[in-house]
């Protein structure tokens, strides 16, 4: 269990200094769901400061390290669910849950070989998880192989009325008429139509990550799959836009982290004038780590009234315009649309699931993280964070790497399937398509 | 007769899901002593806690199976 789920039997730090010794006094729904389900829980797993990083390290806990190395140096293990993935790599668990926010369970999946699934945002409950963005946040699992995921994922889908963005049951069942009244009408056959988004393509693309999503694409084609090259050109302005939404919210959610109520307070006197700083700031200067810090001042920075409609207007009008990208080359309308609105479209790819790489590189070595800039590190997220602005289902699968493409033990890279918000299950039955096709890739 | 049945058929299960879980848990008490250089934890329960939880939860199954049968046979 990620280690920012709360759980009444073990401490819940969220990796921060500020919960060190926090203590949750009730499970998160999804752990009850789990343990009353038969579910032993083995701990809880290391994670990036509240989740805010892609390799897993935080100032306050060990940093997670890849069972996998190259030239003996520890590869990235992935974030921020990288002490989940390594867990399930290594067999310390069955199978993990971790959140989900702009990638941070998909990219570890694909750093470490195993399987890492988004589902659509508001199928899993959230409460009991602790929050860094309320509108993109989602527990996702990760597990050695689709069928778990299919496991764990069919426990926990239900609706949960303690989390306010929970989907409602009359939702949930709108869903599945709307995905029922889409196969019958035979709009989906045995073959699928798979969409390859060209702004994927991009010049940082590594080469093996390119050849593996080549060499899969040419296996489902053999198979009698189509493949359908679409644009989603949003894409291009999708990694900025999560940059302002994401540190926007965080910075509201980390509000409540002021040494008063409850977690890591400074010592000293309450307020001193002879101290520059009151209570607060010098709580928070002391148990925040420097990402945490940078993405509450630039949150709160986008949120001012002198940016706001030059940042956080324009971000939100940019995560409308991915989610009209892919509700334009999917065959399943958004669920979540009017349907009037929906036979308004102008027709599309119409195409049943997207394939990507999952991160444009293979993991870099911890040494080479340590001299990436920020801005490096933000890259990681290229290809996971647009589906995260829109909501949808995403599974990242392992696919073999070519021979001799990358050093040490890491022998695959991780591709996402990519479908229609509500449509998580196909998007596990695809899942499980590539992975049977595993030995003739 | 049946309840006599049922409570041998629940005994004979608890006996061997008891024995698979302890097995699965151990392992992962192995690798998690193995793999303790990768951080992958921040926390995990004594491994006895752990063997406790998963004998509960077998108790726990065991008993939800024999209730599922016993309706189910009457």
């Amino acid at each position: 269990m990620k280690d920012n789920i709360a759980t009444k039997s073990l401490r819940t730090t969220a990796a921060s200094k500020i919960l060190g010794d926090y203590i949750s006094p009730y499970d998160a729904t999804v752990v009850s769901d789990l343990l009353d389900n038969g579910a032993i829980l083995a701990g809880k797993t290391n994670l990036d400061e509240f989740g805010m990083g892609s390799h897993s390290r935080s100032p306050f806990t060990q940093r997670v390290l890849n069972k996998a190395s190259r030239d003996g140096e520890a590869l990235s293990a992935g974030g921020s669910s990288g002490g989940s993935a390594v867990a399930v790599a290594t067999g310390q668990c069955w199978a993990a849950l971790g959140t989900d926010t702009g990638g941070s369970v998909r990219l570890p999946a694909a750093y470490t070989g195993t399987v890492g699934f988004k589902p659509s945002y508001g199928r899993l409950s959230r409460w009991g998880v602790i929050a860094y963005a309320n509108s993109l946040d989602t527990v996702g699992t990760l597990t050695s192989n689709v069928d778990d995921a299919r496991t764990i994922f069919c426990c926990l889908d239900r609706y949960d009325s303690r989390d306010p963005t929970s989907l409602p049951v009359s939702l949930r069942s709108r869903i599945e008429q709307h995905i029922s009244a889409h196969d019958a009408g035979k709009k989906r056959a045995k073959t699928l139509r798979i969409g390859v988004p060209l702004e994927y393509n991009i010049a940082s693309l590594a080469e093996p990550v390119k050849e593996a999503w080549s060499r899969l694409l040419d296996s489902l084609q053999d198979a009698g799959h189509t493949l359908c090259p679409v644009s989603l050109p949003a894409t291009r302005q999708a990694l900025s836009a999560y940059y302002v939404l994401a540190p926007a919210e965080a910075s509201s959610n980390l509000a409540k982290y002021d040494g008063v109520r409850y977690g890591y307070r400074t010592h000293g006197p309450d307020a001193s004038p002879k101290e520059n700083l009151p209570l607060f700031a010098k709580t928070r200067g002391e148990a925040f780590g420097a990402e945490v810090q940078r993405r509450i001042l630039l949150g709160a920075y986008t949120l001012s009234s002198e940016a706001m409609d030059n940042y956080f207007v324009q971000a939100q009008k940019v995560r409308r315009l991915v989610q009209a990208d892919f509700d334009r080359v999917l065959a399943l309308k958004n669920p979540l649309h009017d349907p009037h609105d929906v036979d308004r479209m102008p027709p599309g790819a119409n195409v049943d699931v997207l394939i990507a790489p999952t991160a444009p590189t293979l993991p870099p070595t911890l040494a080479e993280v340590e001299q990436q800039t920020q801005i490096e590190g933000y890259m990681n997220d290229v290809f996971t964070v647009p589906a995260s602005l829109a909501g949808l289902p995403v599974l990242s699968v392992p696919v073999k790497l070519a021979k001799g493409a990358h050093g040490g033990g890491l022998d695959s890279v991780g591709m996402q399937v990519i479908g229609q918000f509500g449509d998580d299950k196909f998007v596990l039955d695809v899942g499980d398509i590539i992975q049977d096709m595993q030995e003739t890739i | 007769m049946f309840s006599s049945t049922i409570q041998e058929n629940a005994a004979s299960l608890a006996a061997s899901m008891s024995t698979k879980t302890l097995q699965r848990i151990q392992q992962c008490i192995e690798r998690q002593v193995q793999y303790a250089k990768l951080n992958a934890f921040i926390s995990t329960p004594d491994a006895k806690q752990f063997q406790d939880d998963g004998k509960q939860t077998d108790a726990h199954h065991v008993g939800m199976l024999a209730l599922t049968m016993f309706v189910h046979v009457h």
